[in-house]
């Protein structure tokens, strides 16, 4: 399974995993939400 | 001679006119297709103390999310809250962050893209705490929403992300407020 999408400016690229990991830790969630 | 801010074609700008122009557009972003996070290119520096943002036709992967807005690279010491009140008038309250990762900067829309964030922002190239206010409206919700980054940080970017999938589509566009 791929990581997201990060966009830096205009620039598209997937995030690295170590990217994915900040993301994570930073309490991001892949699935969709009903707050 | 012109008189700002009405001038016809032709005239001629001298540098006090020019000087008396109370905003410029820093830049404009258009957001890609299902990005989780995105960081703006360099908008903040010497030249503005304060700006206006305005983030507006986002639409979010996951229903209800919201929208959270980083300087830099720091992930600490956010401290602020958001409003949210829905127009049915069945849900109404607020999130907030003490020495949070991030700040609240309103809800965002599943599948419209009506939504609309607009907030200034105090001192984020100085060596201060940098503060943001606003409001929004989006996924039937409005409020509005403030805090600081209390760090003396210098920051020259910020990140927007929803707080749960991606986003797609949409503009950041950042003004700066001339006070020299």
């Amino acid at each position: 399974m791929s990581n997201p999408n990060i966009q830096i400016d205009d620039e598209i690229r997937e995030m690295t995993d170590e990217e994915y990991a900040e993301l994570l830790a930073s309490g991001w969630t892949p699935e969709p939400t009903d707050e | 001679m012109a008189t700002p801010p009405v001038f016809s074609s032709g005239s001629v700008l001298t540098a006090a006119q020019m000087n008396s122009v109370g905003m410029w557009l820093v830049s404009k972003t258009t957001i890609g297709s299902a990005v989780a996070t995105v960081t703006t290119g360099t908008v903040f520096s010497s030249d503005y103390d304060n700006y206006r943002v305005i983030i507006r036709g986002v639409k979010t992967s996951a229903v209800n999310a919201n929208l959270l807005l980083n300087f830099g690279a720091t992930v600490t010491g956010y401290y602020g809250s958001q409003y949210y009140d829905a127009y049915t008038g069945a849900t109404t309250g607020a999130n907030r962050r003490n020495n949070g990762a991030n700040l609240y900067i309103g809800a965002a829309e599943n599948t419209l893209g009506e939504d609309v964030h607009s907030f200034d922002i105090a001192n984020p190239f100085l060596a201060s705490s940098t503060s943001i206010n606003g409001t929004y409206y989006g996924a039937s919700y409005s409020g509005w929403f403030g805090g600081t980054q209390a760090s003396s940080t210098s920051f020259t970017t910020f990140t927007i992300r929803p707080d749960a999938g991606t986003i797609t589509g949409g503009t950041i566009t950042v003004y700066g407020y001339r006070s020299q």
